[in-house]
């Protein structure tokens, strides 16, 4: 669905991806693992056309990028951010229903509110909290509320980045099996940028590790226990 | 590079990320006035943006306006009476509030206020990636965010200005009056007679330009903020302080082209 062809992204005279090529196959969720600063979520921007590589090319479905490549992809993509990204100013359902409401589509308020809460509910929210601000949630509540932005309108390509980071491990695996089920259910095409490998377990189907820009080690899930490379040793080690 | 010519270079490298600035500023200026029609789409955001630009900003544009023209009356008054020209109060307090004091000191408040909170605000959109968020639900952030404040500050700021004028003349005559010895409806005709069209006119196009840097320059610097809470902080530093500057650069160039000659 979307190739990444030698992408190199320098900050600073720095090499944050270097000579990097990737291929997200339709209908399999890719996990991107690696340490902090190794230019994951610079991968993820560049992925979503909100970066320009310094060299290298997008293709998304063999279209090279372009800003009307973007808007297409935008409007069957779903992202939930690290931080969730709520819009303050807004309501829970508000911000759920954005995509609804402002995107291509234009649905009317009332029907783009009772989407919202179907994807309130998906993500195990109760109706009385649509009404509340992000400010009054808690992490792990806005988290969900980010996700259920994300799925609304059944997006074919969905971005998580770090999905559970900042969250205890309890609420932390909730999200992470909350993803799955998503990816699952919408039969979407998925990457999720993540330093943990409890995430990548339950998450993805395949997962790439970055190192130094560079592409270290790239297989299946299953084939990650048996891998013999020392840096995903050390993730699996503190697992 | 021999040691002496190094602070040429130092220079020239200042001059040249100042016009690259200018340039960029300039740019997305364009974009917003671009954006100006797809406003219809966000009716909510405008009445926002206005609501934060004019109806917020009244008191303490109205209060700055009073003090400043009691002020001046009283200055007119103890210079006026050096030359026995005590009477030309009434003239010389509208001429200088509806002139220049009143839209100066309703744009440097609005770049006080509004500038700091609307980088401040938008800086923070931009380090929590809520403009990333627009752009992946299908929005332009440029209309979403900078289109409705640049209009509320091109609509709102000469009403601010207007209300600052009738306040800051309504100091001097209540100074005038209650101090200074002056009567009512003479000081009221006196000031009326005395100010034209013209004198109007340019209040109000300052307020227009004022408010149009004042916004402009406030989004730029949300939207090109560095990160974390230091990013947000030399945003809204430097948007202030740009805002400030060029107001009161415009004001001498507006009142060059109104009554230079």
């Amino acid at each position: 669905m979307i190739r990444l062809e030698h992408i190199t992204k320098r900050f600073d005279g720095r090499a944050v991806l270097d000579d990097l090529s990737l291929d997200l196959t339709k209908g399999r969720s890719l996990a991107v693992l690696g340490r902090s600063g190794t230019g994951k979520s610079v991968l993820s921007r560049i992925a979503l056309g909100l970066m320009v590589p310094d060299a290298g090319r997008v293709l998304v479905i063999d279209q090279p990028m372009s800003a009307k490549v973007r808007r297409d992809l935008m409007a069957k993509t779903g992202v939930l951010f690290q931080g969730a990204a709520l819009f303050d100013g807004l309501t829970v359902a508000e911000n759920v229903a954005f995509r609804l409401r402002n995107g291509p589509q234009r649905v009317s308020r009332l029907a783009a509110r009772s989407q919202a809460l179907a994807a309130l509910e998906r993500v195990g929210l109760e109706a009385r909290v649509a009404d509340l601000y992000p400010a009054d949630l808690s992490g792990g509540m806005q988290k969900r509320v980010g996700l259920a932005r994300a799925i609304v309108g059944a997006p074919e390509f969905l971005v998580f980045d770090e999905p559970n980071s900042g969250l205890d491990p309890v609420t932390a695996g909730e999200i992470d099996r909350l993803v799955r089920t998503l990816v699952t259910d919408l039969k979407a095409t998925a990457l999720t940028i993540t330093h943990d490998m409890a995430s990548v377990a339950t998450i993805a189907d395949e997962v790439l590790l970055l190192d130094r820009g560079r592409v270290r080690w790239h297989g299946p899930v299953a084939e990650m226990e048996g891998a013999e490379d020392a840096l995903l040793g050390q993730f699996r080690a503190r697992r | 590079m021999t040691p002496y010519l190094a602070p040429l270079a130092l220079i020239g490298r200042g001059t040249l990320a100042g016009i690259a600035r200018i340039g960029q500023i300039t740019l997305f200026t364009l974009a917003a006035l671009a954006r100006l029609p797809g406003l219809v789409r966000f009716p909510r955001e405008v009445a926002r943006a206005f609501m934060q630009v004019g109806w917020l900003s009244l008191p303490i544009v109205g209060l700055t306006a009073v003090f400043t023209g009691a002020a001046l009356a009283l200055q007119i008054h103890a210079g006026g009476s050096r030359l026995s020209a005590e009477m030309v109060v009434p003239q010389i307090t509208a001429i200088g509030i509806v002139r220049e004091l009143g839209p100066v000191m309703v744009g440097l408040m609005v770049a006080a206020r509004v500038t700091a909170s609307l980088a401040a605000e938008i800086a923070t959109m931009k380090v929590t990636e809520q403009i990333d968020a627009l752009v992946t639900l299908s929005t332009d952030p440029m209309t979403y965010i900078t289109a409705p404040r640049v209009l509320a500050g091109l609509v709102c700021v000469p009403v601010l200005v207007g209300v600052g004028d009738v306040l800051g003349l309504f100091g001097g005559f209540a100074v005038a009056t209650g101090q200074l010895g002056f009567g009512a409806e003479s000081y009221i005709r006196a000031s009326w007679n005395f100010l034209d069209g013209t004198d109007v006119a340019l209040s109000l196009t300052k307020g227009v330009v004022f408010g149009g840097i004042a916004t402009v320059i406030a989004c730029h610097a949300g939207f090109h903020a560095g990160r974390g809470a230091r990013g947000v902080g030399q945003a809204v530093k430097s948007a202030v302080q740009s805002a400030a500057i060029l107001i009161l650069a415009a004001n001498v160039a507006l009142t060059a082209a109104f009554f230079g000659g």
